[in-house]
């Protein structure tokens, strides 16, 4: 019995030795990348703090990222498009590190569907999305209180550091018991368009809010919206074009009910509607 | 409380530690700890349906004293017959209610009578079928004079909720699990080993094989009809994956940590994928269940030993009520149905235990003959998985349709297709170790087992590497819905 036990902790202890040794080399030679789930994300952050010369730059969730990949540049749009899952926060840290890598822009499009607004940081996949590679230093000081109040509560948050936690795509059980009292912007939207909007103040650009096709099972909830409710952003004007630009497909034209079946039809369509 | 979750990674050392170090001087004081830590183990998912277990325990425990001071033979069918209704009632109406219920109303509406009647929101305790058939076997076997009935409670109790197997099998037989309780447990020391070695190997199963096929199989049959044909094929066979490696390595976990408290469960899987016919596949494949229906159902009904036509009707039955057993759907139905007409014309022909032993045994590769057999009856697997996994028959059949469509023969095509060829790739390196372990109760039981300690536990190592960094999205354990 003993043995077994001694046995067990030696080998328990060599394995995490092993595991935590061969993960920091992984991350090290970024090997871990080559198949990494979400790791398009990283990609963009490195894009996001290099210098580019296009005027117009592209935040989107998932469904514009079918349309706007990072790897291209469509008509001179460079697109630092990821998903929702990090939020509107994810979406303004990379904006800010874009700007503080001396790019210059003319015009930013944000490119959501109109379910994403409501992140708000409170999904199983925010552990491995948002937390992993935006919850450092680096950036904290740009969290705001809203931010920080939600990120402690998610659980094992402290463990992201951990190398094998690093390079593998576990995440905890987490599901907010908050009931949300918003149903299209949520706090941590409304709070980081106000400081997109002040960026934009700062650095003279024009932002343009505009919708991805829009599947006809959401034209109830979204025609229930009301504009004037919204809570202030100072980006009223934009979310008017917003909601009018909505193009609603039938199902058979989405994969899952969201994502496109064949998005480079829109991007063309977009372009053209863009280019008026 | 999943296996595969932090909770029990935290639950299982610390009772292990209370059960040989605490209570190891004590069998009722350990016994139990086993009935604490599996209410908590169950009650972790929803204390609320502890009561129903408490309550089969009773009824159970009350029917069998009740046997065993009873001679005559009507008293003694009543007293059965309680706990058969105690059981099945409970399974019934959790289970069956609303799908009775249904098709009630539509069977009337069919034919022009309009009938008021409404489903309930019931919500299925996870386990139910599992313990329910583990409590039956007790009754049964008690009243057949098979057992004698146990006077300790506490026993009886750990027995009907012993956590390794309560909610996803294998289902044990109070023949056999039941006399584990009485004996004091000594610490085995290759046995806690190789206990160590299944929940490593179940884990794997789980973690990388079944929650990345599930992905995948989720994704091509909730959109079956964008999917060509070539697409589907690939989905259902991600599925037969998915739901080999969910409920066997479920098992290999239960079965192992079993070992570690000094217990011996049966083997639930022997390598299915690997039969050379059904009558083969059905000795293999959730072992626990098919020998229940074959003992408490099939003999009683006569089995194989009447009369043609008599033995095709208890074949049917036998299938019939083991695919509902899985579900109050018809595609379960109609896949228990498929499965007894793959194996009637084995039965009629006397053919049906024509493969009792290992497929090439003593060789590494299978013959020609033996390799077609293997392929023939996995792909009838296959296609019988697709009603088994489709939401509806009409789903399942136009899933079946689109497979049989031109686009069979166009080259698959979904979202993150590398993705997908690796989980493929982890597929194959997976089906070869389970070949090279084919003869043991589980892949990697021998596995480098003559080689040195060294190489053993990189081997062991590098298997929880894989676990950690192939890891797909976690999924619940499929077999929780029955």
């Amino acid at each position: 019995m003993k043995i077994f036990v001694r046995k067990t902790i030696l080998f328990l202890l060599l394995t995490v030795l092993f595991i935590e040794t061969i993960s920091a080399i992984f991350i090290l030679t970024k090997v871990y990348l080559i198949a990494y789930p979400g790791k398009e994300i990283y990609h963009v952050i490195k894009k996001s703090k290099e210098k580019n010369k296009s005027k117009k730059l592209l935040i989107a969730d998932s469904v514009g990222r079918e349309m706007f990949s990072y790897k291209e540049n469509i008509h001179g749009i460079n697109s630092l498009a990821t998903n929702q899952v990090i939020g509107m926060v994810g979406q303004y840290l990379l904006l800010n590190n874009y700007l503080n890598a001396g790019n210059e822009i003319d015009t930013l499009i944000i490119l959501f569907n109109p379910t994403s607004f409501k992140n708000n940081l409170d999904q199983n996949y925010t552990y491995h999305y948002f937390l992993k590679p935006f919850y450092k230093k680096e950036y904290s000081s740009l969290f705001s209180k809203t931010v920080q109040e939600q990120i402690r509560k998610i659980p094992y948050r402290q463990f992201i550091r951990i190398p094998h936690i690093q390079v593998s795509s576990w995440a905890p059980e987490f599901e907010s018991s908050d009931i949300p009292k918003y149903t299209f912007l949520s706090p941590i939207s409304v709070e980081y368009l106000s400081k997109i909007k002040a960026l934009s103040i700062k650095h003279n650009f024009e932002i343009i809010i505009s919708p991805t096709p829009t599947n006809i099972n959401k034209k109830d909830f979204i025609e229930n919206i009301n504009i004037n409710e919204l809570p202030p952003t100072h980006l009223e004007k934009e979310f008017n074009d917003y909601f009018n630009n909505i193009i609603y497909l039938d199902s058979t034209n989405f994969v899952d009910g969201i994502h496109l079946l064949h998005p480079e039809i829109y991007t063309d369509k977009y372009l053209s509607e863009l280019n008026k | 409380m999943l296996f595969n979750s932090i909770d029990f990674a935290i639950f299982l050392p610390i009772v292990f530690v209370l059960y040989w170090f605490a209570t190891n001087k004590n069998l009722k004081l350990q016994n139990f700890l086993i009935v604490t830590a599996s209410y908590v183990f169950y009650g972790w998912w929803d204390w609320r349906f502890l009561s129903l277990i408490l309550f089969s325990t009773i009824v159970d425990y009350l029917v069998g004293r009740a046997l065993a001071s009873e001679e005559t033979q009507q008293k003694r069918q009543i007293y059965l017959w309680t706990s058969i209704v105690v059981n099945l009632g409970f399974l019934g109406f959790f289970k069956y209610y609303n799908f009775f219920i249904a098709n009630f109303i539509s069977a009337f509406t069919l034919f022009g009578k309009e009938i008021n009647g409404s489903t309930l929101n019931i919500i299925l305790p996870v386990g139910i079928s599992f313990y329910t058939f583990q409590t039956l076997s007790y009754s049964i076997d008690v009243y057949k004079r098979r057992l004698k009935p146990t006077n300790d409670f506490i026993a009886f109790s750990a027995f009907v909720s012993f956590f390794p197997q309560l909610v996803a099998g294998p289902i044990e037989r109070a023949t056999h699990l039941l006399p584990q309780f009485y004996k004091k447990r000594t610490f085995d020391y290759s046995k806690a080993v190789n206990g160590m070695r299944q929940i490593l190997w179940g884990l794997f199963k789980k973690v990388v094989i079944a929650d990345n096929c599930a992905e995948y199989a989720n994704m091509i049959f909730n959109n079956s009809a964008d999917y060509s044909g070539s697409t589907l094929v690939l989905g259902a066979l991600f599925f037969t994956f998915q739901i080999y490696g969910d409920f066997s390595g479920y098992s290999d976990i239960a079965i192992g940590t079993a070992r570690l408290f000094g217990f011996d469960l049966m083997q639930n899987f022997a390598f299915p994928y690997f039969s050379r016919d059904f009558a083969e596949f059905w000795r293999r494949w959730h072992i626990s269940l098919s020998t229940w229906f074959r003992d408490y159902l099939y003999i009683p009904l006569g089995g194989s030993r009447v009369n043609t036509a008599r033995a095709i009707r208890n074949t049917f039955i036998i299938f019939i009520v083991s695919g509902f057993w899985h579900g109050a759907n018809w595609t379960f139905i109609i896949w228990g149905l498929l499965n007894a007409i793959y194996f009637i014309p084995l039965l009629l022909s006397g053919k049906n235990r024509k493969h009792l032993n290992t497929v090439a045994q003593g060789r590494y590769l299978p013959t020609f003959k033996e390799l077609i057999s293997m392929g023939f009856t996995f792909a009838l697997t296959v296609f019988a998985w697709i009603f088994f996994r489709a939401e509806n028959a009409s789903h399942a059949l136009n899933y079946i349709s689109e497979i049989f469509s031109p686009s069979l023969f166009t080259v698959p095509e979904f979202d993150d297709m590398r993705k997908a060829f690796t989980t493929l790739v982890l597929v194959c390196i997976f089906v070869l170790i389970e070949w090279t372990g084919r003869n043991d109760q589980f892949a990697i039981a021998h596995s480098f087992s003559k080689q040195k300690i060294y190489v053993r536990w990189l081997f062991y190592m590098i298997i929880i590497f894989a676990i950690f960094w192939f890891q797909g999205d976690k999924q619940g354990f499929i077999y929780f819905q029955f």
